[in-house]
């Protein structure tokens, strides 16, 4: 008894390699390009090429990012090394922000159609993080050698200070925009 | 699947893109993914231009400086705007409905 079982699983062992030969025969070019190109449609093969480089991520809220993108995830979870956080300001952000009023942008054609000269820029340094994909708006790959043009041309400002006028302003634009809420809720509107 | 379908025969032509923070991107799309995420190549906004160095200039976005691509999330897409010429609007209505009633067919 025992011996026979020996050689059914001596058989076995020697059937399932020839086996997995004959899948891996089985699979043949067609197949192949058939897998590639259901990956080429993937979020991992969109991401793939900027591994190890450095991105700019923008996620929900405004907030601007630009780090060595490590490791990602097809909800887009990313973690991102090195990375440092920028704000850009207005001339009017930083000389007369009493005199900003949060207004309701109706269409993407009305913010689209006026320009802004950001003339002042805060950058600082926020180590390693890790975006949950939910927030991510866009990540774009940056050419190191290009980046830095517009902000030559801009004047650097303290951290604290540009982060104390971009809270402020969202402080005013979130209260404008549950102002706003409740006068279309009292007409019946939602 | 339908639209994942219909987005993979648009690779390589040019779209324009509307974001939920309004914000109104054109580029090539270079793939698309099953959630709708769009990567883009040749981006422009519609204030952006070409500088004397041959660099396109976003004011309104100077983070996009020296881009080589980007890759937005299909959660944050309000619209996309196609030509005309590169959907048919019919084959799209008829696959839709036979799509849909495959669904039917198979939910009894």
């Amino acid at each position: 008894m025992g011996n026979n079982k020996a050689k059914k699983s001596a058989t076995e062992a020697a059937e399932v390699p020839a086996q997995e030969n004959k899948t891996i025969d089985n699979t043949n070019e067609e197949e192949a390009d058939l897998y590639l190109d259901q990956y080429n449609f993937t979020t991992t093969a969109a991401l793939v090429a900027s591994v190890d480089r450095k991105v700019m991520v923008e996620v929900k809220g405004g907030h601007i990012f630009f780090g060595i993108l490590r490791t990602y995830d097809h909800f887009a979870n990313l973690t991102l090394e090195f990375v440092s956080e920028r704000i850009y300001l207005l001339r009017d952000d930083m000389e007369n922000l009493e005199s900003y009023r949060p207004h309701m942008s109706l269409s993407a054609n009305e913010s689209n159609n006026y320009v802004k000269h950001y003339e002042f820029y805060a950058e600082r340094q926020v180590g390693c993080y890790l975006i949950r994909g939910e927030n991510v708006v866009f990540i774009g790959e940056v050419d190191i050698d290009k980046e830095d043009k517009p902000i030559r041309n801009m004047i650097r400002v303290d951290w604290g200070l540009a982060n104390h006028i971009v809270e402020k302003k969202t402080r005013q634009d979130s209260r404008f925009m549950d102002e706003q809420r409740g006068r279309y809720l009292k007409k019946g509107l939602s | 699947m339908l639209f994942f379908s219909l987005f993979k025969t648009l690779v390589d032509q040019e779209v324009t893109i509307e974001l939920k923070n309004n914000l109104k991107l054109t580029g090539t799309i270079k793939s698309v993914d099953q959630f709708l995420n769009i990567k883009l190549d040749n981006i422009s906004t519609p204030e952006s231009h070409i500088d004397e160095d041959g660099d396109v200039v976003y004011l309104n976005n100077p983070h996009f400086a020296g881009l080589k691509n980007l890759f937005i999330r299909g959660s944050n897409i309000r619209y996309v705007h196609l030509k005309k010429s590169l959907v048919d609007c019919n084959l799209l209505q008829d696959a839709a409905r036979r799509e849909l009633s495959i669904e039917k067919r198979e939910e009894k």
